[in-house]
């Protein structure tokens, strides 16, 4: 779908047929929502609303999303029932845990001669289609926290009737392997769930990957070279979900949580002098919509001491052209002013957020929210603690992606594991090491030699003198077929630590293959 | 729906049941009883004998009598186990043509799966009768901890016998089934299985929805009431040796007496304090003298006789805790099966052990043959909901360079399962690779058992350790293994599905089933015309009894002489049918025997 890029002129419609109730919105958004008539440009709303150009865009995504407002002159088509009604996958109408998720199969699929009948076809095409995306909860249908007896409740259930000797002497075609497939992987989900040990390392695991998850998030949402210029009138698209990042446990394995020291302290309350020119205190409570807008701020020129209206002014006598000259600029003026009022409210805000999260020891939440307030504001002090944020949840992503990657690597599945490391390795620049695990795993996997090599090479040019690295490169050379370059490898690994007792072995077949 | 029985083929005794009215009953054969002896015999004269009529005559017939073949079904000839039998059993044991074992009776030799069909068409047979119809669908039990070696031959063994073997299942599973089918509950209970020959332990979860999930599972092939005799064998030997200077071992016929009267007096001693042990005549001494054995045992003795017996299955019992990560207190119930549980101190032990009264519910020679038909039943029914989750009980994998076996699926995995692994040549420029397909828990490859073998062939040749191999292991419900190798560098596959080897070649077999349908053909003709002489006989007797009356009364009409002229053709017809065996012939007068006996006697009461 090709939505129009949002700007600042763009005007927001209600959806005729839209239920408001059904709608999960918070009080901000709410309060959005209600401003709009159909008239009123997002960037009115903004500075109506006081959630400033970027967050007004924010939140008219996601009402146009869920369907709630339009742009442009045909309202969107009310999507019928059938898109609503949810795939069957269980016996039992188990609270649904696994996410509403699209059919992945087709009906030549569905239409395989067996005896078996089409619920039951459509419930074995569709849990086989999901079963690499599925975690264990999501493929048993249990909540996280769910408690050892309704785990196994839930695989009997699903054991009972997906296991093959339920249909005994039935063709069951095609659907016989794929019955036989989600049996194992639900056994393996059952098995890992019921034993405890097994159950924390799988539930630490699944912690990382949604930590790792958001935190990819928060990579491609702001591009390395983002500067903090002032807000573009065309700003760039932001989903929603960064605003709030998914982590919402206090990171329990972080080794300490972030120290409020002296120097942070009086670091925040010298940049809150700078925002505001008022103490600290004041700046916390602050909240985002208690600023009222006006005469205390002192930035503000004389002339618009009043708040911006809703509506620019309606002349009742045609104006002379100084007239409007003169209105014109006053309204810019006016309109500028609302604009910086409300850049400083966001940024505000969100520095607020981001150190609130800081405190509770949510270092990408305090990441997330700094990368947003530098958008509002060049302030050098600002920049640094965004710089200080992201490099600490770079750290702890590095952490998260190597423990990820050890649990990967211990699961056969390297190519997971390959790309965890190298996640950890971009986290962590000096550390060759995990370059070099990141090549062992994609030597192992055996797929892309291509990218292996290119590992090893990193690994090699960050320490040069470490023999280790360079027996990697050159086993991955041998296996590429690359003789030469393997040998000259393996010979410097032999120069380096004389010992290696695989360097001299592959070192010894590369020459002869070489020759 | 078509009929299936479940059979428990045991060591000493054997079972059958069926599922009527959505519950399983045991099947009583001809003499009534709920279990038959799982002994054969070949009489002098060549005849057969399974069952009870095979078990009285073993003494006399000690050398042609086979007890407990099943510690020998899939085994090889060089285990130690057959060594070990070959030194206890009166009845020959050689090698086979595949290393396997052979059984020569009468100057014939028999394969184990030969003599275990013998005994399974008895089950059949008692069945039919039973159950008035052809039965022809069966799910046998076996001990957890035989391999598929074993599990084969024990298939090949229902084949010969004429069944389709629908699924073998394990007998400590079965007793569960048995024990949870249709009760509804939730519970984590361990079955403790001595029968006559092996010993099993398993740990299994009855949850919602009919499922049973057997959790871990252990055993000894090798342990069971037999060990227990032989201890009690012993100790009489040792006792008359002494006395006498006699070793009882040397006669095959005192060995048999013995055998008997130490099970005997073992299973006496489950229900008195001791027993007396009497065998007239047992041996004559060197100067033709009659030597007797008499000995009093009492249940002490019996016991510090077997204590390391007992002992042993209890540290088994506590490993299988230990693969299950269960304690003691986890368990909530326990199921008791097999003979010797019947043994105080057994029960004592497994009680004392988990802490625990064992269930008293469940008859311990009749639950497992139960559970089997409740298995079969539910496999064919498609309306019962219940499914046996059940687990491999051996690591299954492939020897790797260097003689080590490396487990692929490991034991107590729940199948149907499968796992692939990596793995590399060990040799420069190799082309082709020889995958050994094994199961059993050592280290040494040559310590587990070889389950089957192929070659994958055309790789590129290349450096040792650099072209990589794909073995991947299935496991399906049928608890068929399927090994595919892969190239992963050409995509060339190759796959085969793992028969494990009863000691039996696909040709062997075929002849076998064939010989035994034939033997079948036989034994029924031969019943028929039997059944046919004997009731031509019984009206010819009658109607020569009747004739000097019957010729008196109806003298007078030229009618009645015609009809009695005409009788007596149709008996010496029928004599000469006898006389020639014709059988043909012998029925087809039969119906004219019968028509002239009724005439006769009509004449006889119309007159008297």
């Amino acid at each position: 779908m090709e939505a129009p890029t949002l700007a600042r002129t763009s005007v927001p419609k209600l959806t005729p047929w839209i239920d408001l109730r059904s709608l999960v919105l918070d009080a901000r958004e709410g309060f959005f929502l209600s401003r709009i008539d159909g008239y009123t440009s997002l960037g009115d709303l903004a500075v109506m609303t006081n959630t400033g150009l970027e967050g007004a865009i924010v939140i008219a995504e996601k009402l146009r999303k869920e369907l709630a407002i339009y742009f442009g002159d045909r309202p969107p088509e009310k999507p019928t029932p059938r898109e609503e009604k949810p795939v069957v996958v269980a016996a039992e109408a188990a609270p649904q845990v696994r996410k509403k998720h699209p059919r992945r199969f087709t009906d030549e699929d569905l239409a395989q001669p067996s005896d078996l009948d089409e619920e039951f076809r459509i419930d074995v095409l569709d849990l086989h289609s999901w079963l690499d995306e599925y975690d264990h909860y999501e493929l048993l249908n249990v909540p996280r926290e769910a408690d050892r007896k309704a785990i196994k409740t839930a695989y009997y259930g699903l054991a009972a009737r997906f296991h093959t000797d339920r249909y005994y002497g039935k063709n069951l075609g095609p659907f016989k392997a794929k019955m036989e497939q989600v049996f194992a992987r639900i056994t393996t989900a059952h098995d890992t769930l019921a034993s405890k040990q097994r159950r924390a390392d799988y539930d630490a695991y699944l912690a990382d990957l949604d930590r790792t998850r958001a935190f990819e998030r928060y990579l491609n949402d702001e591009p390395d070279e983002a500067v903090a210029e002032v807000p573009p009138l065309e700003a760039p698209t932001v989903p929603v979900e960064v605003e709030t990042p998914k982590v919402d446990v206090p990171v329990p394995t972080t080794p300490e949580p972030p120290k409020v020291g002296l120097d942070e302290r009086a670091r925040r309350e010298a940049l809150a002098r700078k925002l505001s020119g008022r103490s600290s205190m004041n700046l916390r409570s602050a909240r985002p919509f208690a600023g009222p807008p006006g005469s205390s701020r002192p930035s503000t020129p004389p002339q618009s001491t009043a708040p911006p209206p809703p509506r620019p002014l309606a002349p009742s006598t045609p104006p002379t052209v100084e007239q409007s000259q003169a209105a014109a600029a006053a309204l810019k003026r006016r309109y500028e002013d609302g604009v910086e009022y409300a850049r400083r409210t966001q940024a505000r805000r969100l520095i607020d957020e981001a150190m609130a999260a800081s405190d509770r020891g949510d270092v990408l939440g305090a990441a997330n929210n700094y990368r947003l307030a530098v958008r509002y504001t060049d302030d050098p002090a600002i920049l640094e603690a965004a710089e200080i944020a992201s490099q600490r949840a770079k750290d702890l992503m590095a952490d998260t992606y190597l423990k990820q990657a050890k649990y990967e690597e211990q699961s056969h599945k390297f190519g997971a594991a390959a790309l965890s490391y190298a996640k950890a390795a971009e986290g962590r620049p000096e550390d060759a090491q995990l370059c070099a695990d990141a090549a062992r795993c994609l030597k192992t996997e055996g797929r892309d030699l291509h990218k292996a090599a290119h590992y090893a090479q990193l690994a090699v040019q960050k320490n040069p003198s470490h023999a280790p690295f360079r027996v990697t490169l050159g086993a991955i050379y041998l296996d590429a077929g690359l003789f030469l370059r393997a040998r000259s490898e393996l010979e410097q690994a032999t120069k380096l630590d004389p010992n290696h007792r695989e360097a001299k072995e592959l070192l010894a077949r590369a020459r002869r293959l070489a020759s | 729906m078509e009929r299936v029985i479940g059979i428990d083929l045991g060591t000493t005794n054997s079972c059958v049941a069926v599922v009527e009215n959505g519950a399983p009953v045991v099947i009583p054969n001809r003499g009534g009883y709920k279990t038959t002896p799982s002994m054969v015999a070949i009489t002098e004269a060549g005849k057969k004998l399974v069952g009870h009529i095979a078990k009285r005559q073993a003494i006399t017939n000690a050398e042609n009598t086979v007890f407990a073949a099943k510690r020998l079904i899939g085994r090889k000839f060089s285990s130690p186990q057959v060594k070990n039998a070959i030194a206890t059993s009166a009845y020959k044991i050689v090698e086979g043509p595949h290393g396997d074992v052979r059984i020569m009776l009468r100057g014939k030799s028999f394969s184990c799966p030969e003599i275990g069909a013998m005994i399974l068409q008895e089950m059949k047979l008692i069945a039919e009768d039973y159950l008035g119809g052809k039965v022809e669908k069966a799910v046998i039990t076996v001990p957890a901890y035989f391999n598929d070696n074993q599990r084969q031959a024990t298939k090949d063994a229902g084949s010969i016998a004429g069944l389709d073997v629908i699924r073998i299942i394990n007998e400590p599973t079965a007793a569960a089934l048995a024990y949870g089918f249709g009760k509804d509950m939730e519970k984590t209970i361990a079955v403790y299985d001595l029968g006559g020959g092996t010993f099993d332990i398993s740990i299994l979860e009855i949850g919602a929805h009919g499922v049973f999930r057997v959790v871990s599972t252990n055993g000894d092939t090798f342990l069971g009431g037999e060990d227990f005799d032989a201890r009690v064998i012993d100790w009489l030997v040792d006792g008359f040796k002494s006395e006498h200077g006699i070793d009882l071992r040397q006669d095959r016929m005192a060995l048999q007496r013995l055998k008997d009267a130490a099970e005997k007096a073992k299973c006496e001693l489950s229900s008195t304090r001791e027993t007396e042990i009497n065998l007239p005549f047992i041996i004559s001494s060197g100067r033709n003298e009659a030597l007797h054995l008499q000995r009093v045992i009492s249940r002490e003795t019996l016991e510090s006789l077997c204590q390391d017996l007992i002992d042993r299955t209890i540290d088994i019992c506590q490993q299988t805790l230990e693969d299950a990560q269960l304690g003691k207190e986890d368990i909530e119930d326990v199921v008791l099966v097999g003979g010797m549980t019947r043994m105080p101190r057994i029960q004592e032990a497994v009680s004392g052990f988990l802490g625990r009264e064992a269930n008293r519910g469940v008859h311990p020679d009749e639950v497992v043959a139960l559970g089997a038909a409740i298995q079969g039943h539910a496999l064919l029914d498609n309306k019962t909901e219940m499914v046996l989750l059940d687990v491999t009980p051996h690591t299954l994998g492939i020897l790797t360079h260097g003689g080590t076996f490396r487990g692929l699926i490991p034991q107590n995995t729940t199948v149907p399962t499968s796992r692939g692994e990596i793995f590399t040549t060990s040799r420069d420029d190799q082309t082709a690779v020889k995958i050994l397909v094994m199961q059993g828990e050592h280290e040494k490859g040559d310590q587990n058992e070889l389950l089957g073998e192929f070659v994958l062939t055309g790789l590129r040749k290349a450096p040792k350790g650099q072209v990589e191999i794909e073995v991947t292991f299935e496991i399906n419900a049928d608890g068929i293994v399927s090994v595919s190798a892969k190239d992963l560098e050409t995509g060339k596959e190759q796959q085969i599905q793992v028969t494990a080897s009863s000691g039996l070649t696909q040709q062997e077999l075929k002849q076998m089933i064939d010989a035994a349908k034939d033997e079948m053909l036989d034994r029924r003709t031969s019943e028929d015309e039997e059944a046919a002489k004997q009731e031509a006989q019984r009206l010819i007797a009658e109607i020569e009894r009747l004739f000097p009356q019957v010729e008196q009364i109806v003298v007078s009409s030229d009618f009645g002489r015609d009809a009695t002229e005409k009788a007596r053709g149709i008996l010496q017809k029928a004599k000469a049918a006898m006389q020639r065996g014709d059988v043909q012939e012998i029925k087809d007068q039969i119906e004219a025997l019968g028509r002239t006996a009724r005439m006769f006697r009509g004449v006889v009461q119309k007159t008297s």
